[in-house]
């Protein structure tokens, strides 16, 4: 087999090959980059390991020089795995022997790092004859949405299962599973859905107010809440809440939460700014989820206390701040002057109407209703048609009888015509062919006689594949006709409905779930920040974060603005709470609005918002290493190889020796070859941000338990992996986006992930070098890239 | 100006002095009386919420303890020698303690309650605190006309029975004569010189009743002796018109008196950790997410409770508001647990204040946590005790009545 090693790589593109080792380590890490000239691995094992591990001894029944290089191979890349463990905790080669360096080492973990990634991923992306692409969970609620008008809520506990991640990708086909558990909650679902659609009896509109009445308002300091609002059924609500929300002594303003009792989450917001005497409406329309809900004062505090009248520490209902005097043990609420030292809510009253039945809603399934019993055909028609657009393809009849004849079936078992009907409904919402989308046809689906249509998918897969793309749904009826007219095969007329598709509204769900995605943003708040170290943080300021980095993405979308803009700019989009959160001058209204950075900003750029800042600690302090881990695979598209084992934590600084930063900590990151043959190249990645604490604020001092002495000043410098070096967080940015090549490679790579729901391979990287080739010349334009792929080659191909 | 315990017939001039000037002009407050004759801005510093007063403050007074309300740290002395230059009524000195007031009884620190009435006690009497004029309220009618400028210092800063009294000054006293036939005895100061208190030798009454400490005992009058140098306690005598005492008690030797001040300090020492430290708010920094920090003065309270509140100060202190009375509403139930951020201890600290500055982080404040206002500190090992209604604030009535003494 040794010879097979080097065939195996004799055909590689030597240009290709050496521009990836100039372009030194971030190029050479990723799966669907060229692959490595075996020298290194060469080099070091000939060196290091062969006296022991060859033919002639084999030291721990271990031989080397025979170790297969198919990393496609799961058994093999596993041998590999432990061989690099072995490296990279320092025991081999073994303490008497030569030491290898550091360069030796990093080249050697990286090499294997790399071949175990591309071996990874062309498992992954393995794909047969017909490939099945499950739905996420957010893509079936949207096809719900767009399917029949309804709103199911995917998230609800027991409803549907979370779906399984990979680096923060939700919809990777071969990550996608169906178990007999899935099945049984999507037979659940799809008859919810069903019957939440064409219900026997529809919903009667209802407005129901509630009043403190009498003069008197509720009182509501932070963390308090009131049961006032009740949704019986699913649906559109409009909500109307009169109130007076005082900020604080320091400007901080309530927020204004509908908090859902069974999901214990906060379903729609506000922050309110309005004087006592001037309350204002604040409405909010809103799909909820059926069930109770509070009208909640979401701000951080806690009031606990009972005093002999009151609820808390506070009474139920008063009449006016003026007239206002709690019980010395009660609650504090209020300066020496009169003002609120904690934000405020006062409520008048709460007036809910609804389910409002929206007439597009109601258009959107009135084809597929339950038609009159007598017509046949009509059922047949519908049934058809449904099935037709939710597994987005041709039907023939012969598909459609099978849930005619179960229709028929159930009507002869006695059930009304009705429920028959909507079972037949909710089958056709069971069906692999809605859950997954399907590409290839055993049969050979629209004649794959050619070898050029075999390597092609077809219309309606392609209109499949640009729906669940940048809709997260089916094709809408022009998309759908337009496959079924053949006219996708005319790059004009598909670059029209592209046009089309990024036009639409629906793009807002690409742009809110593309980047929680690509950014892991799901880890916001895994870590729950110890309340005692961040007392000031809350579920609202969380939300905040998340909010920016998608609305900031979805800005620079809008806008097409170049990549280099993600990384860093003088820009970004607040509202009242991240305001205060990130020391910056409040905004006028109680609004999520863009605002320009002053000329000494720490921030400006996905790298310096907080969700990314916070999203990788652990709920009491900074990790730098996992931010530099983070930079690695969101920015450069690699992740870093796994530490070792049985690696000591860190220890508290002990009381009588001075505070250290963490960085100090870590220096044997730097000291020792072994850490320091992957962690010179992770660290300072995420040292650059260490002016940030745990939860992204700025800081110029780390704070540290334990020691003695002052807190020390942080240190933010550091060298690149391609040698240039940094002072402090603006220069990294800087540095980043002044050479945006890398970052766009990177991140075509990313997006063709999302959009092809699977882990690229080292066969697409000249497909996507193209793409990314194609973009340089107007600087990588955010919208104009995410076109590009969606009229690519790569994005046709099966 | 500290020579009203010599003999009456000074008193009478200065009477004329004082009635001359109720014609001056009397002063609309509450505690009536005219205006002193020289205005004298040490005597008559007005506590003010956030300063203790000087040690120089306020006027001296000695009188018998015949009536308290210990819930409210208020009640009366008798003052010495005032009944025979008027016949009739005459008003007693009503006084309220001080948050930081102090008691001291048998050389420790004590309450009200520890003291028996009748007892015989030196005070430090200031003007009322601006804004609590109305404390001790105004004389009835039939009272007004004997209305003493001494009157108008009605809140106490110290309360101390003879033994501290003249033990913090280190005098004594040396049994000249004992004739417990006629039910006298005579006795001598003795030790430092000194300008107050009784100066010159001085019959007091005595017989059996007199409580006679020797050792660890309680012995027979017949053990003392002429020579011993004794502590005594003075109170009620037939002559109480005439500055004459009984003894009510006397300690002949040292064990003695150091076997009653151990006893009256663990009984103070308990008292103080079943109610808490009392203490004054100095500063509040809240902050706009609830909670904040606040810092606060003990007042001075034994040492060894101070020292206790710092052992365990790493588990926090836990503090509950009060008021000037230094009652409580449901201290146990209704404080909050703050940490310790800094613990500052500053030399030669003012009268009432130990000096001590505590400042502590809450996640919660509590209404009461003001600059100014009063609260008690619990330290961790304490046990929770729960005080009997009385002495609790149940309401905002509780609150309004307990703002004013009611006047027998």
């Amino acid at each position: 087999m040794s010879d097979g090693r080097r065939r195996r790589f004799s055909g590689i593109d030597g240009g290709r090959w050496l521009a990836a080792v100039v372009l030194a380590w971030p190029l050479a890490g990723s799966p669907a980059r060229a692959a490595g000239k075996p020298v290194v691995i060469e080099a070091f094992t000939k060196t290091h390991c062969f006296r022991c591990h060859d033919a002639k001894n084999q030291e721990g029944g271990f031989r080397f020089d025979t170790l297969p290089h198919d990393f496609a191979d799961a058994g093999i890349a596993a041998r590999w795995a432990e061989v690099r463990f072995r490296i990279t905790a320092g025991e081999m080669p073994p303490p008497e022997e030569p030491r290898p360096t550091v360069k030796e080492i990093g080249g050697a973990v990286d090499w294997i790092s790399d071949r175990i990634a591309e071996g990874e991923a062309a498992r992954m992306a393995r794909r047969g004859p017909v490939a099945h692409y499950r739905l996420s969970r957010e893509e079936y609620g949207h096809t719900m949405d767009d399917l029949l008008g309804i709103h199911l809520d995917v998230t609800a506990p027991g409803f549907l299962q979370e779906d399984e991640r990979w680096h923060g990708w939700e919809r990777l086909g071969s990550k996608l599973t169906l178990s007999p558990a899935h099945v049984e909650r999507y037979l659940r679902a799809a008859e919810a859905a069903a019957e939440l659609a064409f219900p026997e009896k529809p919903p009667a509109t209802a407005t129901k107010r509630q009043a403190a009445g009498d003069g008197q308002r509720w009182l509501l300091p932070p963390g308090t809440a009131r049961h006032l609002v009740t949704a019986p059924v699913p649906g559109l609500y409009r909500i109307r809440i009169q109130t007076s929300g005082l900020p604080s002594f320091r400007g901080r303003l309530p927020r204004l939460a509908l908090w859902h009792h069974g999901l214990k989450r906060t379903v729609v917001a506000a922050d309110v700014n309005a004087a006592e005497a001037e309350p204002t409406v604040v409405e909010f329309e809103a799909r909820l989820p059926q069930g109770n809900f509070d009208v909640r004062h979401e701000n951080a505090g806690t009031f606990t206390l009972t005093a002999p009248g009151v609820h808390n520490g506070v009474p139920n209902t008063i009449r006016s701040v003026a007239g206002f005097s709690t019980f010395p043990q009660g609650a504090r609420l209020f300066a020496d002057d009169g003002k609120p030292l904690v934000p405020l809510l006062l409520v008048d009253s709460v007036e809910v109407t609804g389910p409002i039945d929206v007439e597009a809603d109601r258009a959107k399934r009135e084809p597929f209703a339950p038609p009159d019993e007598q017509d046949e055909a009509a059922v047949v028609e519908r049934l058809r048609s449904f099935a037709e657009r939710a597994w987005r393809r041709p039907v023939d009849a012969a598909e459609v009888d099978r849930f005619v004849a179960f229709v028929r079936r159930e009507r002869e078992a006695g059930e009304p015509f009705r429920r028959a009907y909507l079972g037949g409904i909710a089958a056709i919402l069971s069906s692999q062919n809605f859950l997954h989308l399907v590409e290839g046809r055993v049969d050979g689906g629209t004649g794959a006689a050619d070898a050029a249509a075999a390597s092609r998918v077809n219309d309606f897969e392609l209109a499949a594949r640009l729906a669940a793309f940048l809709w997260s749904s089916v094709p809408d009826e022009p998309l759908f006709k337009a496959a079924r007219e053949g006219s996708l095969r005319d790059n004009a007329e598909l670059a029209r409905q592209v046009d089309r598709v990024l036009a639409d509204p629906k793009i807002e769900r690409f742009l809110e779930s593309f980047p929680r995605q690509w950014l892991q943003l799901y880890r916001v708040g895994m870590f729950r920040p110890d309340p005692k170290l961040y007392p000031d943080y809350d579920s609202g300021l969380e939300r905040s974060m998340v909010q920016e980095t998608t609305a900031y993405f979805r800005q620079a979308f809008t806008e097409n603005l170049p990549l280099a803009q993600l990384l860093d700019s003088d820009w970004t989009i607040l509202d009242p709470r991240l305001a205060i959160h990130y020391s910056l001058p409040m905004p006028d209204t109680p609004a999520v609005e863009r605002v320009t950075l002053p000329p000494e900003r720490h921030r400006g750029g996905i790298l310096t918002q907080a969700a990314t800042l916070s999203l990788t600690s652990d709920g009491t302090r900074h990790r730098p290493v996992h931010r530099g881990a983070w930079v690695s695979e969101a920015i450069f598209g690699r992740t870093p190889p796994p530490p070792p084992p049985n690696v000591e934590p860190l220890e508290p600084v002990p009381s009588d020796k001075p505070k250290a930063t963490i960085r100090e900590q870590l220096a044997a990151h730097s000291t020792n070859a072994t850490c320091a043959s992957c962690h010179a190249k992770i660290d300072p990645l995420g040292m650059a941000f260490d002016n940030f604490d745990a939860i992204g604020r700025w800081r110029t001092h780390e704070r540290v338990e334990g020691g003695a002495g002052e807190d020390p000043l942080v240190d933010a410098s550091g060298t690149l992996p391609d040698g240039r070096s940094f002072a402090g967080p603006a220069e990294f940015k800087r540095l980043l986006a002044e050479s945006p090549d890398t970052f766009a490679r990177a991140f075509v790579e990313q997006l063709a992930t999302y959009a092809l729901r699977r882990v690229m391979t080292v066969d697409d990287a000249a497909a996507l070098d193209a793409i990314v080739a194609r973009s340089k010349a107007d600087g990588y334009r955010l919208q104009s890239l995410v076109r590009s792929l969606a009229l690519s080659d790569l994005f046709k191909r099966r | 100006m500290n020579r009203r315990h010599s003999s009456g017939g000074e008193s009478a001039c200065r009477l004329l002095a004082w009635c001359g000037l109720l014609a001056a002009g009397v002063s609309a407050a509450a505690a009536d009386g005219p205006l002193p004759a020289a205005a004298d801005p040490v005597r008559d510093f007005v506590p003010v919420q956030n300063r203790f007063p000087p040690a120089e403050a306020g006027i001296p007074l000695a009188g018998e303890l015949v009536q308290i309300d210990p819930v409210n740290r208020r009640g009366a002395l008798r003052p010495d020698g005032m009944h025979e230059t008027f016949a009739g009524h005459f008003p007693l000195h009503w006084f309220a303690l001080l948050p930081y007031g102090e008691v001291w009884y048998h050389g420790a620190r004590a309450e009200l309650r520890d003291v028996p009435l009748g007892t015989h006690l030196h005070g430090r009497f200031l003007l009322p605190p601006a804004g609590e004029e109305e404390t001790i309220p105004s004389l009835p009618e039939n009272l007004r006309p004997h209305a003493r400028p001494e009157l108008r210092y009605d809140h106490a800063v110290l309360l101390e029975d003879d033994f501290t009294f003249y033990a913090r000054r280190k005098r004594a006293w040396r049994v000249e004569s004992v004739d417990l036939d006629k039910e006298k005895i005579e006795l001598t100061p003795v030790g430092e010189p000194a300008t107050d208190g009784i100066t010159t030798p001085y019959r007091f009454d005595f017989d059996r009743i007199t409580r006679v400490w020797q050792g660890r005992s309680l012995v027979d009058a017949d053990a003392v002796e002429p020579g011993m140098v004794v502590q005594v306690n003075l109170g009620w005598s037939q002559g109480w018109g005439q500055r004459e005492w009984s003894v009510i008690d006397i300690w002949l030797d040292d064990e003695s008196r150091q076997a009653a001040t151990a006893a009256q300090r663990l009984r103070h020492l308990r008292h103080q950790r079943q109610r808490w430290v009392p203490a004054r708010i100095d500063a509040v920094e809240p902050e706009d997410y609830g909670g904040g920090t606040v810092s606060l003065t003990f007042f001075d309270v034994d040492p060894q409770l101070l020292g206790e509140l710092h052992d365990s100060r790493d588990k926090g202190f836990g503090v509950a508001v009060s008021e000037n009375t230094l009652r409580t509403w449901y201290h146990r139930g209704d404080k909050k647990i703050g940490d310790v951020l800094r613990w500052e201890a500053s030399p030669e600290p003012p009268t009432g204040s130990s000096g001590i500055r505590v400042t502590l982080q809450f996640a919660e404040l509590l209404d009461g946590y003001r600059p100014g206002r009063i609260v008690r500190v619990k330290a961790d090992p304490w046990k929770f005790v729960t005080m009997p209604p009385e002495e609790r604030y149940l309401s905002r009535e509780d609150l309004e009545k307990s703002s004013r003494m009611v006047l027998p």
